[in-house]
């Protein structure tokens, strides 16, 4: 297969913990420091990675935002004009999911009071987790990036929404999308 | 010969992403940034009611005459002809002008160096530009 | 297959190269915020590449049962070019400027999928940031797993269209060779 996005998407994941990892060393090693007032012995750029606000979760989110909103053009450029909310959402779900992830959701329903409630039963960056219950912890991370993408695409589309994943059993997943109104 | 005098993108809060006026033009920049802007007040007006994203004829006055497009994100984007030229571009070799542009900011938007939302700067278009002028002459 | 389907799959196929390449970007300019030297950066896509390219070369090994082993270096270029980088790059790729005995060489790919839409800015390229580093670190990584030990990597870009890795062999890794392996 041309393009191992799979592979790319695990090792990104792999490197964004390591990251957060020496993030959370290099905050207690500055407690330490700083505790102990040992001011010339900070190791030159200890104070930024302390202080780095961004966890593994932010970071992927932050990469599939930018993506999301490049992505979204593309998929958008052939469709017919995208009006209300709910037309926009409904792209998403069809056009959007298919370009991007390979089908379409499985279901989609809303309160109409914009709360959207996506549901894939095979989400495509945990068809690699054996099913069930017992890595949806795990499983957190595959999604983040995605959430980014959806959020992206939708904010491209002059959207504003909050996207968070929930996992019952592996590898359906439900999107809820929260629209922020203006 | 068909006479494009500039092309311009804007983004959704009319924030100027993208300018090119045909140095044949360049004595005329003062009057044709004021056509355009004035060409910008109608896209708001039309886009509302239009059914796709070209949005045809926008106004026109002595000397020029402005096409516009706006895509799903919200990409405004104004082409301005020579009223004045003899010849005149038909619809659909306006519609292909639109369509091939937004295929260059599609591209411009997918090197990651770019921030979104910020004045473009890339080389299609930068070649989309020179293809236009060229046909013009 | 309708020709529906057929364009289906192009589009399809288009759109994951799209993915991978964007999603790539993303994470090179998010580094980039992380590390205060681009230099840090290439490191780091070389690691990324090394770990993809040992997953890659399992993932090869398993679907080319027809490719022969190895036993020298033209022979790794020439399996590198024809088979591999096609499969996973989309692009074709050839080699040159064999030097030092066969050790070095370069390998060229006819077009680069990475930066073909992608404008580096060139301060970062003179700090050090070489973009497609991946792709070497991956082609590192292939070859560590079948126990050939290189130095792999991207000669900074002059043009978008032709990206070079220059490759050096090192040497085989014989202790990692099972037995009755080696001959």
């Amino acid at each position: 297969m041309a393009f191992p996005f799979d592979i790319l998407h695990a090792e990104l994941i792999r490197t964004a913990l390591e990251s957060e990892k020496q993030r959370s060393a290099a905050k207690s090693e500055f407690h330490e420091v700083f505790n102990g007032l040992n001011l010339e012995h900070i190791e030159d750029g200890l104070i930024q990675k302390a202080f780095l606000h961004t966890n593994a979760e932010t970071k992927l989110e932050t990469i599939g935002f930018r993506v999301g909103r490049s992505l979204v053009e593309k998929v958008a450029r052939d469709s017919p004009k995208l009006v209300t909310e709910l037309e926009i959402v409904k792209f998403i779900c069809k056009e959007f999911w298919v370009s991007v992830f390979g089908k379409q959701v499985d279901n989609l329903r809303t309160n109409h009071q914009g709360v959207y409630v996506v549901q894939d039963s095979r989400f495509t960056t945990l068809r690699t987790f054996p099913e069930g219950t017992q890595f949806i912890k795990d499983s957190a991370y595959f999604l983040a990036l995605p959430c980014g993408l959806i959020r992206g695409a939708l904010s491209a589309l002059n959207i504003r929404a909050i996207v968070t994943p929930t996992v019952e059993s592996l590898p359906a997943t439900k999107f809820h999308i929260q629209i922020q109104q203006k | 010969m068909l006479g494009v005098v500039g092309f311009f993108i804007y983004g959704r809060e009319n924030i100027r992403l993208f300018d090119s006026i045909n140095p044949k033009y360049s004595n005329q920049l003062l009057e044709i940034e004021m056509f355009t802007y004035c060409s910008l007040d109608i896209v708001d007006e039309k886009s509302q009611r239009a059914t796709e994203m070209y949005l045809g004829q926008l106004f026109t006055d002595q000397k020029y005459r402005s096409y516009g497009f706006v895509t799903n994100t919200g990409i405004r984007m104004v082409l301005v002809l020579d009223a004045t030229s003899a010849a005149s571009l038909k619809d659909q070799e306006i519609r292909l002008i639109f369509k091939k542009f937004h295929g260059f900011y599609c591209n411009t938007i997918s090197n990651p160096f770019y921030e979104i939302g910020t004045p473009m700067k890339s080389r299609f278009f930068d070649e989309g530009v020179k293809e236009l002028y060229a046909v013009s002459e | 297959m309708s020709s529906k389907t057929k364009q289906n799959l192009a589009d399809s196929k288009k759109m994951s190269a799209e993915l991978f390449c964007l999603t790539y970007g993303a994470m090179v300019t998010e580094m980039l915020k992380d590390y205060e030297d681009p230099k840090d950066v290439t490191i780091q896509l070389d690691k990324m590449g090394f770990n993809m390219g040992s997953r890659l070369a399992d993932d090869f090994l398993a679907k080319n049962a027809n490719v022969p082993r190895c036993v020298d270096t033209r022979q790794i270029a020439d399996v590198l070019c024809r088979n591999a980088i096609p499969c996973y790059l989309g692009v074709n790729a050839t080699v040159t400027n064999w030097s030092n005995g066969d050790r070095d060489f370069s390998i060229i790919l006819e077009s680069n999928p990475l930066t073909e839409l992608v404008q580096v800015p060139p301060h970062l390229i003179s700090a050090g940031l070489s973009y497609s580093q991946l792709i070497a670190g991956a082609i590192r990584g292939a070859l560590e797993a079948v126990h050939f030990k290189v130095f792999a990597s991207a000669v900074p870009e002059s043009s978008n269209s032709n990206t070079e890795i220059r490759i050096r062999f090192d040497q085989v890794l014989k202790d990692s060779i099972p037995a009755g392996e080696d001959d």
